[in-house]
């Protein structure tokens, strides 16, 4: 035999079809929405994964500086076991409102197209975007688009796996297909277009695929590694073969240049040798005899006459004349002084021979003898031997000397450009302080050379330019700078598992679904515990049957299962009916959103157990476990006590005492409060999910709006320049720093990428003081990271494996970015930069003596609060849903919560009514109190709210997603949430003023509850 | 041996200055197929004696035996056993289900019997047979306890115990009840139990307990039974 019992659950359901049918519908709709957004977040994963190999997806990409050559390819290639496939694109500017588009070529081995509507591009002029971006901006097939100046016609929409989600940068927080897109052009249209923005972009795929991602990032930072060593060896390889060029050039120029001197050398000095026996011939043929013969005296020391004596000797008279002159001598006819006169006379020699002879007669060498006489005349002359030299040059003394002076160091200065020794340095960067030292290597000083031939110019004895020209290709060797942009540099890299445009999808879907569940089984239990709360009210008005029954041999489980019945059987139809709808009606609404949300190729819905699990089975199994466990509880009561109605669990119904003072209709309504806490505790907790989602779907809009004004507040400078290279500009405004970014290394946080700033001590932009050894944190890193003063933050290069650690020293309000901030002095310390580097400028002006090409970003408000658009662009819809659900849950608790307030006092009501009390009084004496209890309940959830989600904040947004947004609730969103849980009461306020005054006052007569 | 063998009951409630003894020393033997009134004033304990048989209460000491098997030795689930195969309940209250009809309220009582007697015969017997598709909210109290006592009837339990079964009732209708319970006693041959206040009620018993303040202050078999229809109060 069936349980007769069981007859009651229809008609019960008929009974309080308003309860049950506003129940199962809120189920069915709300098991079906999440049970829809499961099986499409489920087949959107299903797609994903086996998209992978059918799009064959990249396992990451590498952007170079500048081309790699093959050898570098295949050298990294090989080292890390994958093939690389070019993905080179160009990103162009189109439109007038910055938006950008990453044109690539059409593909075929990588990153396959999905094609959503027309074809590929064919013709040159022809080219294919993606859809998203397509959608949001109106353009269908068939439109024109104009890039770099030439029309294009749109012939397809396309989606690629590499940006399925349209991230523009890996470290946007949010992604944006309104002002970014992908586009594909042919072969002949990508190659006819300027390579003015084209990125050296390879794919590359593991030739063995990895397993999860822990193997992922094993690769990944392996790869790291080695690229960091083969493009160090390969810009290593650069710098040398540079600088071995340059060497070799000036090594050549300096055989040259010391050829060059030699012959200088020869000739200056031959000239000058002419130059001094023309002027010692000149000086000497101007001294008479007389003071030939007193500078021989002096210089050999012999007396005059002793000198004269042997000059006579030296003449070779014959005895006989030399007795005549002795006779001359003797008979007076010449004196002494006319002696030599007459030796001569009668040897027959002319007086020209005389100063030799006197130079022979001396034993002084001809050297000596000229030096002395040439010094005598100089004397003579009123100059010095120099001068007479300078002279006969055509040239002063002082430069002639100076010039002298000079070729003495020339030799030893020469030394420094000997090409035997010149000999190019082995450039190794970890020796070098900087890679900029091997210019250093070749520092010779040249300036004193130049500075030698500027006194071979002064005295114009000698053509110096030929050496000049060979001294100034020198120096233009020396002063050439290595060609920086030979060497090649990592712009971007970014291995699968991290790339938010491409796993963004699966990453939201799951972040998303953990959230929908938390949310679906938050509110199962509070409609568990609403049935609860009902079902025990009903098992209170139903004691003495319950009672009867008892003592009839029902057994407590019977009972037990008895009252659990419906609301299981109520979950389980829901459930399963919301789950048919959630598989046939509700993806629809979905792929909506995703095609919405994400640029992904078509996908087909695969029905997953998954889904029934999570939005059936478990939703049932809490519906069971809270209704079971507050159903036996209750009726654990002994058979006897339901009879007498005794169904306190302990002791007898106490009675609280209430002040007579207490006006009667306040003594009334706190009874009631009391009579109903588990109701209200219930609607309570309902109320506040109900809330929590109000707010939750109301805050962005709001949030997004606060966010931009804090943004423009806290900005640095109207204008943050970034620069090419370090240009100087005349803008007394203007204020240098220096930025780099790395990537923080907490591993409870995604990377996010941190603006590490340099700021002049005495900065006009940053007057915060920076205290020496440590950094200012910027009030978003500071939250998002939960630091405090003296912490240590690690942070590293994007690219490579360095780490850097840093002391926090305080906060720094900034909101456009995660930042830090140090004295430029301590930058140019860490990062090993010359002491006169930066990066940019600060200035509340525009500069407008910078040329465009130097000017690498303008950062503006407008890029500052791209975030805030983003964000706001992406979530709006969804942030509705989450609003009108709230909604929906404030009705639903209300309804059934008030209602129950009302039918458990039915009798009373009546009674009252009896008694003369109008519907009005009545209205208040039993809505107010939960009108109260609402209310009390809407303004108490506010800081529970705060602190809900603001837990949430801490622990998904900011510890899953890059960059910041700060946590701000607008009071709007509280007072919307308030006047949306009132108007809700409201209604049901009024619905429940019918029922009181539909109430029969017959009800108050019947002897017990029928 | 008796049918229901009741040893040194006793049974107390409160404590301290508000501790009654709500039964002493409460001896019994009943036959199987008797029908016993007892008998007493507000207070006496007679309902708490019919408690502690039908198992829904528990005694300080003594014991019950019904058939030989005592029932304090009893865990709760042997207690709802007992009760299903032995007792069947009537009070004051009807406590009948307000949303079944009244067949299907007896059907509730014919659930828990193995041997449950003929629902159909047994709304003849009751009188009932015409209402049976009416719920209790549109019956009279008579009809109602007619209907409840067939809910406890119908699983044919060993034992009927009627705790003030026309305490809600006017005269004409208490004695078509009474008479109800004695038709049934001859009928089905079932031990009946009746706690009642109305001295009058303990001439159709065979045998009579008269309690005040928790005692047995008399009991006398009646040797000549008035039948219920000829009872007068």
């Amino acid at each position: 035999m069936k349980n007769p019992l069981n007859r009651r659950y229809t008609r019960e359901l008929k009974s309080d079809a308003g309860k049950y049918v506003a129940i199962f519908l809120f189920l069915v709709f709300f098991i079906g929405v999440m049970s829809g957004f499961l099986v499409t977040n489920n087949s959107v994963a299903k797609t994903f994964n086996e998209g992978l190999s059918k799009y064959r997806v990249e396992d990451g990409h590498i952007v170079f500086s500048i081309a790699p050559n093959n050898e570098l390819l295949e050298k990294i290639a090989k080292e890390n076991d994958l093939s690389f496939f070019n993905l080179y694109y160009k990103e162009e500017d189109i439109g007038d409102e910055n938006h950008t588009l990453r044109i690539y070529k059409n593909r075929d081995e990588i990153n396959l197209i999905s094609l959503h509507e027309g074809r590929l591009a064919e013709a040159a002029d022809e080219i294919a975007i993606d859809r998203m971006y397509a959608d949001n901006n109106g353009i269908k097939v068939g439109d024109k688009l104009v890039i770099r100046n030439r029309e294009y016609t749109v012939t397809g929409l396309t989606s690629v796996p590499d940006y399925a989600c349209l991230y523009e940068s890996n470290s946007d927080m949010m992604f944006d297909a309104i002002t970014f897109g992908v586009a594909f052009l042919s072969e002949k249209g990508y190659s006819e277009m300027s390579d003015a923005h084209e990125k050296h972009n390879y794919a590359w795929v593991y030739n063995k695929p990895y397993a999860d991602d822990n193997e992922a990032k094993k690769k990944s930072d392996d790869m790291i590694d080695s690229l960091e060593d083969i493009i160090k060896e390969y810009d290593q390889a650069q710098v040398q073969a540079q600088v071995n060029a340059l060497y070799d050039e000036a090594k050549a120029v300096s055989e040259v240049l010391e050829d060059q001197f030699d012959d200088a050398s020869s000739v200056i000095k031959n000239k000058i040798k002419k130059a001094g026996t023309r002027a010692g011939k000149k000086a000497i043929s101007s001294l008479s005899s007389e003071e030939i013969l007193n500078t021989i005296s002096a210089r050999s020391k012999k007396s005059t006459s002793d000198l004269i004596q042997r000059t006579v000797a030296l003449l070779g008279l014959s005895d006989e004349q030399l007795l005549q002159l002795q006779t001359m001598v003797a008979s007076g006819q010449i004196s002494s002084d006319q002696y030599l006169g007459a030796a001569l006379q009668l040897s027959g020699k002319s007086e020209s021979e005389l100063m030799t002879l006197f130079i022979r007669a001396s034993g002084l060498s001809m050297n000596s003898a000229s030096d002395a006489l040439i010094k005598r005349a100089a004397r003579k002359q009123g100059t010095s031997v120099d001068g007479l030299i300078a002279r006969q040059l055509g040239t002063n003394t002082k430069a002639y000397r100076e010039m002298l002076d000079a070729f003495e160091d020339a030799e030893n200065l020469l030394d420094d450009v000997d090409s035997e020794s010149m000999e190019a340095p082995v450039i190794n960067f970890d020796e070098l302080d900087s890679e900029k030292d091997y210019e250093n290597e070749m520092n010779f000083n040249l300036d004193d050379i130049y500075a030698i031939l500027d006194k071979v110019d002064a005295t114009g004895i000698y053509n110096t330019s030929e050496i000049r020209a060979s001294l100034d290709r020198l120096k233009a060797i020396m002063n050439s700078e290595i060609d920086d942009s030979l060497l090649i540099e990592v712009d971007d890299y970014l291995p699968r598992y991290l790339n938010k445009a491409i796993n963004f999808v699966i990453d939201d879907a799951s972040g998303d679904e953990a959230g929908a569940m938390l949310m679906l089984y938050i509110i199962i239990a509070v409609i568990a515990f609403m049935y609860a709360v009902t079902t025990s009210n009903t098992i209170s008005r139903e004691a003495g049957v319950i009672g009867t029954l008892r003592a009839s041999g029902y057994s407590r489980g019977e009972l037990t299962r008895h009252y659990m019945v419906l609301p299981i059987i109520i979950t389980l139809i829901g459930a399963l009916i919301g789950n048919i709808l959630g598989y046939l009606v509700f993806p629809s609404v979905f792929k909506k959103v995703y095609f919405k949300n994400y640029s992904i190729a078509p996908f087909e819905l695969f029905w997953t157990p998954k889904a029934f699990l999570l939005t059936t089975i478990i939703p049932l199994a809490i519906m069971l476990v809270v209704v079971f466990l507050v159903i036996s509880r209750k009726l654990s009561i002994k058979p006897l006590n339901f009879l007498r109605g005794e169904l306190k669990r302990k002791g007898k119904k106490r009675v609280i005492r209430l002040p007579s003072k207490v006006p009667f209709f306040s003594r009334f309504r706190t009874r009631i409060l009391f009579q109903n806490i588990p109701s209200y505790l219930v609607l309570f907790v309902g109320i506040f999910a109900a809330a929590i989602m109000a707010v939750f779907g109301s805050m962005f809009g709001p949030l997004i709006e606060d966010y931009t004004v804090l943004v423009r507040q806290t900005k640095i400078a109207e204008y943050q320049y970034i620069l090419t290279d370090t240009v100087e500009t005349e803008n007394t405004e203007a204020e240098k720093y220096c930025i780099t970014t790395l990537n923080t290394t907490d591993k409870k946080y995604v990377i996010d990428d941190i603006g590490v700033y340099g700021i002049n001590e005495d900065s006009k932009y940053i007057t915060k003081d920076i205290p020496e050894g440590t950094v200012l944190v910027s009030n978003g890193y500071f939250e998002k990271f939960d630091l405090s003063i003296g912490d240590k933050i690690t942070l590293k290069e994007p690219y490579g494996t360095k780490e850097y650690t840093f002391t926090v020293g305080g906060e720094y309000t900034y909101d456009a970015a995660l930042s830090i901030f140090m004295n430029r002095a301590e930058y140019l310390d860490t990062f090993d930069e010359d002491d006169d580097w930066f990066t940019g400028y600060f200035s509340h002006t525009q500069l407008t003596d910078l040329d465009s090409d130097d000017i690498a970003a303008v950062i503006t408000e407008a890029d500052l609060a791209k975030i805030a658009t983003q964000l706001g662009s992406s979530m709006g819809a969804m942030m509705s849903a989450f609003s009108g659900l709230g909604a929906v849950l404030f009705l639903l608790l209300m309804y059934i919560l008030t209602k129950q307030v009302i039918e458990k006092n039915t009798k009373s009501i009546a009674l009252t009514k009896i008694l003369g009390f109008t519907g009005g009084e009545i209205g208040k004496l039993y809505l107010l109190i939960t009108s109260l209890v609402v209310v009390a309940s809407l303004f108490l959830s506010i800081p529970l709210i705060d602190v809900a989600l603001r837990w949430m904040f801490k622990s998904y947004m900011y510890t899953e997603m890059s960059g910041y947004i700060p946590y701000i609730i607008s009071n709007d969103c509280y007072i919307r949430m308030i006047i949306m849980g009132v108007v809700c009461y409201a209604l049901v306020a009024v619905g429940m003023m019918f029922k009181i005054n539909k109430i029969p006052k017959g009800e108050a007569l019947k002897n017990q509850e029928l | 041996m008796s049918f229901v063998k009741i040893k040194d009951i006793n049974k107390h409630f409160g404590q301290g200055d508000s501790y009654v003894d709500a039964l002493s020393d409460i001896n019994m033997d009943i036959e199987k197929g008797q029908i016993i009134v007892l008998l007493g004033p507000s207070g006496s304990g007679k309902s708490t004696l019919l408690n502690i048989i039908g198992g829904i209460e528990d005694a300080d000491s003594g014991y019950i035996a019904i058939d030989g098997e005592k029932i304090e030795d009893m865990n709760e689930k042997k207690l709802t056993q007992y009760r299903r195969k032995h007792l069947g309940y009537v009070f004051q209250m009807y406590n009948l289900i307000p949303n079944l009809t009244v067949r299907e309220n007896i059907e509730v009582g014919a659930y828990l019997g193995k041997n449950a007697l003929n629902v159909d015969e047994l709304m003849d017997t009751l009188g009932i047979s015409g209402q049976k598709n009416k719920i209790p909210s549109q019956l009279s109290g008579g009809q109602q306890q007619r209907t409840s006592i067939g809910r406890a009837i119908v699983k044919n339990p060993d034992i009927l115990l009627c705790d003030e079964p026309t305490g809600a009732l006017d005269y004409v209708t208490s004695k078509e009840i009474l008479k109800l319970i004695e038709d049934i006693n001859k009928k089905y041959g079932s031990t009946i139990i009746i706690v009642t206040h109305n001295d009058a009620i303990k001439n159709m018993a065979d045998k009579v307990y008269k309690l005040r303040d928790g005692k047995i202050v008399s009991e006398y078999t009646n040797e000549s039974k008035t039948p219920a229809a000829e009872l007068e109060w």
